[in-house]
């Protein structure tokens, strides 16, 4: 039970919440999207729609936003899945109370992201940060191909 | 990062207090590293940062709740869906919303676009400061903070859900 596996929960939460937060101001605050504006689910994984085309750019912001939480969405899971086991192990042994109380709490947080991954929620986080740091680097719609 | 964002109310006192001597409204001699003279004893944390994210989970939540949820649901009963012309849609903000309401559209519009990931990053520091601190707090101070990072959490999946979709539709609209 070490102060480094704390800073570790702690870092893994605070990436996590980080990615979920860039996902979601690409989501309400980002730009064109995909299908039927009410449902998250069209906004993720529909096509654009009719006419409409993105010409990407390693300049655009949202791009490096995406890409940061793109990252994060695709270790969080390893790592929770690390951090939780490891947490769980350490809190078996004996450790100072408050050190505990901080491990016990980012052991459950590990626990919780790794359990989204099983849901929708994971998965959404993954596909669409991906599908939008690729948008907003190469482009997407009808032309995409041609558009340079 | 997290140190300063966390709901640490003495910014001064990084390290964790022993748990056994913490009664509220009682200090601890020797911590504070050494600013405190031996036998004064330091103040009680008042976790000040910990109550005022209390304070704007809570307000997030009943500002979402005031003005665009009571708004929708009182025009939706009183005038249906339509409120605008079919042919030309909405024309202007006005004629959504009727005369003064119309200064609820203002917080409504930042609430349901920058609130979802404003309430995320609210509720990162409402787990860096329980998973630290949770012990030394007061038992209400502790309770308050887990309803109201429950009610955020709500208000985060409720926005997401297609009712929150609808209205933020509505509200743009």
């Amino acid at each position: 039970m070490t102060d480094r596996l704390w800073r570790a929960q702690l870092t893994l939460v605070w990436a996590f919440g980080l990615a979920v937060c860039a996902f979601l101001c690409a989501l309400l605050i980002g730009g064109v999207h995909g299908g039927n504006g009410t449902s998250v689910y069209a906004m993720v994984y529909a096509p654009l729609h009719e006419g409409t085309s993105i010409r990407g750019s390693l300049a655009n912001p949202f791009g490096v936003l995406t890409l940061l939480g793109m990252v994060v969405a695709w270790l969080s899971p390893l790592a929770a899945v690390l951090l939780a086991w490891r947490g769980r192990r350490a809190l078996r042994g004996e450790g100072e109370q408050s050190l505990r109380d901080r491990i016990e709490a980012g052991t459950i947080a590990a626990y919780v992201i790794a359990a989204l991954y099983l849901t929708p929620v994971g998965w959404t986080l993954i596909y669409g940060l991906t599908r939008w740091t690729a948008m907003n680097i190469w482009g997407e719609g009808p032309n995409a191909a041609n558009l340079g | 990062m997290s140190a300063e964002l966390s709901g640490s109310a003495v910014p001064g006192r990084r390290d964790p207090l022993p748990v056994a001597v913490t009664a509220p409204g009682r200090g601890i001699d020797g911590e504070n590293g050494g600013s405190y003279a031996p036998g004064v004893s330091a103040p009680a944390p008042r976790f000040l940062a910990a109550r005022l994210l209390v304070a704007v989970q809570l307000a997030c939540v009943a500002l979402y709740v005031a003005s665009a949820a009571i708004p929708y649901l009182f025009l939706f009963t009183f005038q249906g869906t339509t409120h605008c012309p079919a042919d030309l849609g909405c024309q202007a903000p006005t004629d959504a919303l009727p005369g003064a309401l119309i200064w609820l559209a203002v917080p409504a519009v930042f609430l349901a676009t920058l609130g979802p990931p404003a309430a995320v990053l609210s509720l990162l520091m409402s787990f860096t400061a329980l998973a630290r601190r949770r012990r030394q707090m007061p038992a209400g101070l502790r309770r308050w903070m887990y309803i109201a990072a429950g009610l955020t959490v709500v208000f985060v999946a409720f926005t997401l859900a297609p009712p929150g979709r609808l209205l933020l539709n509505w509200i743009l609209d």
